[in-house]
């Protein structure tokens, strides 16, 4: 194997900070996604205390890809960056022109895929990595990012007259996101 | 049949599609607190919804999982529904009690008694949007959204694909 992601998940007690992805002392990269009020129970109380965790899986002189976040969490993230001097990598706009990229349905897909291609992008400047990942490049990332498919996500079912529209949205950040989602596409449905 | 959830909206978009809005989370996530925030952003697109439903977690109306292990041999549903985890085995569905709680919740915050509905299964949950689309007239079509709980959208899928 030449590279493996290793995704941090909540075991319902654990995450980030003691997450058992920890095992790896010296990941060739980290990234962390949008921060939200998620898992407050477990996490929280506070975003802060929410980015404190996340931030669990930063290392020393390694980049850390992230996203555009909220003044609390950004706070929290620059702290550790700065304390194990792991450069924090912003995605920007141009990070987003791909064509798919633009072809994904929402903001969080688009940020999500542009936050792994930015990944990619990292590793294949790597010294040593560049050698192991061999005839990979962006254009995989690329390729599988056309193959995308989720079905609990966003998918739209219509039968008749019957338009459903499902998405596994269950916190603060992900619900205001499949609302909006819903009433865009009732909307239209109501114009053909 | 009402138009609108709320008791201060006005009638005045009979007219349009019919929008159903199918909801449920399991007892571990911070449930309230989607709930809550479900119910405070429909209110904030109050005109345009017109029925709530509270579902619980299980598929069909028999208390069976509609996307859990019956569909176990059908490799094409098991790459469909990948994102399905094992543990559906649990019993996650809600009692009902839970969803009475949640339909109490929205009554307070002041939807009509009539466009707040609780439903055993999803599959119930599905003929409740249905029947109350039909119910309502003249309108063109429905909009449902299926949202709160992975558990309740692989259910959804299961059912509307069987």
């Amino acid at each position: 194997m030449s590279l493996a992601k290793v995704l941090t998940w909540c075991n319902d007690e654990w995450y980030s900070l003691f997450d058992a992805t920890n095992v790896f002392d010296s990941p060739a990269i980290t990234a962390i996604t949008k921060l939200g009020m998620d898992h407050v129970h477990l996490l929280g109380p506070s975003l802060a205390d929410i980015t404190r965790n996340k931030a669990g899986i930063m290392r020393e002189h390694t980049i850390c890809v992230t996203c555009e976040q909220s003044p609390e969490a950004f706070e929290v993230l620059m702290e550790h960056s700065n304390r194990l001097s792991a450069p924090l990598d912003d995605i920007t706009d141009d990070d987003h022109s791909s064509d798919a990229i633009a072809a994904l349905p929402t903001v969080a897909h688009r940020t999500n895929a542009a936050i792994a291609l930015k990944v990619v992008a990292h590793l294949l400047h790597t010294d040593d990595l560049d050698q192991r990942l061999g005839a990979f490049d962006e254009q995989d990332v690329i390729q599988g990012l056309q193959r995308y498919k989720s079905p609990g996500s966003f998918r739209e079912i219509t039968k008749s007259r019957f338009h459903f529209l499902l998405d596994t949205a269950h916190n603060t950040l992900s619900l205001p996101v499949a609302l909006e989602w819903f009433f865009e596409k009732a909307v239209s449905k109501e114009d053909e | 049949m009402v138009s609108s959830i709320f008791a201060d909206t006005p009638d005045r978009y009979a007219s349009r599609g019919f929008k159903a809005v199918i909801y449920s989370h399991s007892a571990k996530l911070e449930g309230k607190e989607s709930f809550d925030l479900v119910l405070d952003s429909l209110r904030r697109e109050s005109e345009q919804v017109d029925l709530l439903i509270i579902s619980s977690l299980v598929g069909r109306a028999d208390g069976t999982y509609a996307a859990g292990p019956t569909h176990k041999d059908s490799s094409e549903r098991d790459s469909e529904l990948t994102f399905l985890p094992e543990r559906l085995n649990v019993k996650a569905e809600m009692s009902t009690d839970a969803l009475d709680e949640l339909r109490r919740l929205a009554l307070r915050k002041g939807w009509l008694d009539a466009c707040v509905q609780v439903a055993s299964s999803v599959e119930q949950a599905l003929e409740v949007a249905e029947n109350a689309y039909k119910q309502s007239g003249d309108r063109s079509h429905m909009s449902c959204l299926v949202t709160g709980s992975s558990y309740l959208v692989a259910e959804a899928l299961a059912v509307l694909e069987a």
